[in-house]
């Protein structure tokens, strides 16, 4: 047989010949020293290439980050306002002055001077408890404008209450979460799927977070981050295309994302992946949040790389994955229950067999 | 169309990567897909979807860079002058990217276009038969497309990593 040419080989490497053809150019591979050369060389122009391809990506590993969908009604009137806890003491200050002045006002109109006095008696037990729940109020927390608000009614005390009030302001100013964000995102710049994980307990705390990590994650490009939060907020605004699929595109991303990581099969288990060139670390990647996914191989720096030929999962039901080699020496599936902990079940020819799968960090 | 919503989701976050990669501007590939979308909507047959879809969107960027190759000019002059403007202190990691980043952008568009292409819709998981149906190639000629284009994205990238000013073999392309 003549020597392979580099176009069958990527084929070959890519699992795009027939079964007949394949098996030719292995037969002839393990022969031909030449060829076995080229067929490792082009091996590592595929990955190198999908390494190249990948840094295009504002995040490794094919990502486009996704928001949590941030409408107007998650933001509360005081944080769209940008109150922080110094200016609601300002606020406050500014309207228990107004009120107390008010009262006094009244008071001398309509009572005499010891009028007056009782007035000022029976506002001093108020002070007390207003000053108590003005305090309190100045907490990071975003509602405290509202919980500021009744305070203010009880308390017709001006300087008191100002005091306080400043006092622990800036204290208690809420901190930005930037540099823990940073971090995070720095540490797991490469790892898709931990990016996807950092992302969802943000989200699900409430908080629009998840655009934060992301826009960091992207390598603080600021260029870059800009173009991709306009970009991940871009397709809810695409009604021309289909009412509500965009959105429904990002909740079915966020259920398949939870899944998305690198995964290792256990080479000491019965049921042997290798011997079925299964590779024993690979990555599940959630490329287009359809039912049907690409598993991508894992390179020993710990970055997801090219696309694993044949190999594809999808989500069976709420808590199982089926994970699918079809190129595979043998055809290799394996089913990964979530939750608790991983089992599987892989089926090479049949034959049913378990196998430890566990979930892994991508670095490693 | 028999389902533009399962369309939409299967395809949509490849196809916008897809462009991304191929354009270097991520809201200019927003525009693309939807344009792309759009037409699938008015197709009342699709036969092969993901083909069909990465075949459209790449004329429609053919055309468009055919069209107006100022405006990626200016795209790209806005986005340094935003770089310069916007970029304080940046992390080492966040400049090792960049470069990284841009290096990959160069080494891209050394390719001649449809090496490009082909292999930004292989990174996308589409087979040889997709790729040769959305670039009108034969498949056999699928395997030497991507063997090519591979080996001198590697080359282009090595070569400008150190500081090589052109590759042998590749050239710029639009």
């Amino acid at each position: 047989m003549q020597h392979l040419d580099e176009g069958t080989i990527h084929a070959w490497l890519d699992g795009a010949l027939a079964e007949r053809e394949a098996a030719v150019v292995a037969a002839h591979v393990a022969e031909c020293r030449d060829c076995a050369a080229l067929v490792a060389e082009a091996r590592g122009m595929i990955a190198a290439a999908a390494n190249i391809v990948s840094a295009l990506d504002t995040v490794r590993g094919g990502v486009i980050p996704m928001s949590a969908p941030t409408s107007a009604g998650q933001h509360s009137l005081w944080r769209r306002l940008r109150l922080t806890p110094a200016r609601a003491a300002l606020a406050a200050t500014l309207l228990i002055a107004v009120a107390s002045l008010l009262s006094v006002r009244r008071g001398k109109e309509g009572v005499v001077g010891d009028s007056v006095a009782q007035a000022r008696t029976e506002a001093a037990p108020t002070v007390a408890p207003a000053l108590q729940s003005a305090t309190s109020v100045a907490t990071p927390s975003h509602d405290s404008g509202v919980r500021l608000s009744d305070a203010v009614s009880e308390a017709p005390s001006a300087k008191s209450v100002k005091v306080k009030t400043m006092a622990n302001a800036p204290a208690s100013a809420p901190r930005p979460r930037a540099d823990t964000v940073t971090k995070l995102a720095a540490d797991q710049v490469f790892s898709r799927a931990v990016v996807a994980s950092g992302a969802s307990p943000a989200s699900s705390n409430g908080q629009p977070a998840a655009a934060p990590p992301a826009a960091k994650t992207m390598t603080t490009d600021a260029v870059e981050a800009r173009v991709a939060r306009r970009a991940e907020v871009a397709p809810q605004a695409q009604p021309a295309v289909a009412g509500g699929i965009a959105r429904s595109s990002l909740k079915s991303l966020a259920a398949m994302t939870e899944l998305e990581g690198c995964y290792q099969v256990r080479s000491d288990s019965g049921a042997s992946a290798t011997s079925s060139g299964v590779p024993t670390r690979f990555a599940l990647v959630n490329a287009s949040g359809g039912p049907s996914h690409s598993v991508r191989a894992i390179s020993p720096e710990g970055r997801i790389d090219s696309v694993v030929p044949g190999g594809t999962w999808q989500r069976l039901t709420p808590d199982m994955i089926q994970v699918s080699f079809a190129n595979a020496r043998q055809p290799f599936a394996l089913t990964l229950r979530v939750g608790g902990g991983l089992a599987s079940q892989s089926d090479v020819r049949d034959q049913t067999a378990s196998l430890p799968v566990t979930r892994i960090d991508c670095r490693r | 169309m028999n389902d533009v919503d399962r369309l939409f989701r299967e395809y949509h976050v490849p196809l916008v990567r897809y462009l991304t990669r191929r354009l270097g501007d991520r809201d200019w590939a927003d525009e693309v897909a939807q344009e792309t979308f759009l037409r699938a909507m008015r197709q009342e047959t699709i036969v092969s979807e993901r083909a069909w879809l990465f075949a459209v969107a790449t004329n429609l960027v053919r055309d468009e860079a055919r069209k107006d190759a100022r405006r990626r000019h200016r795209l790209e002059l806005l986005r340094e002058q935003a770089r310069v403007d916007e970029v304080v202190e940046p992390e080492p990691l966040a400049i090792e990217r960049a470069q990284e980043a841009a290096l990959a952008r160069k080494a891209l568009d050394m390719l001649v276009e449809r090496d490009r292409e082909a292999l930004l819709m292989r990174e996308e998981g589409l087979d040889y038969t997709e790729i040769a149906s959305a670039l009108e190639l034969s498949i056999g000629s699928v395997g030497t497309t991507l063997a090519r284009a591979r080996r001198r994205l590697v080359e282009a990238y090595e070569s400008l990593q150190h500081g090589g000013s052109g590759v042998r073999g590749t050239h710029a392309a639009s």
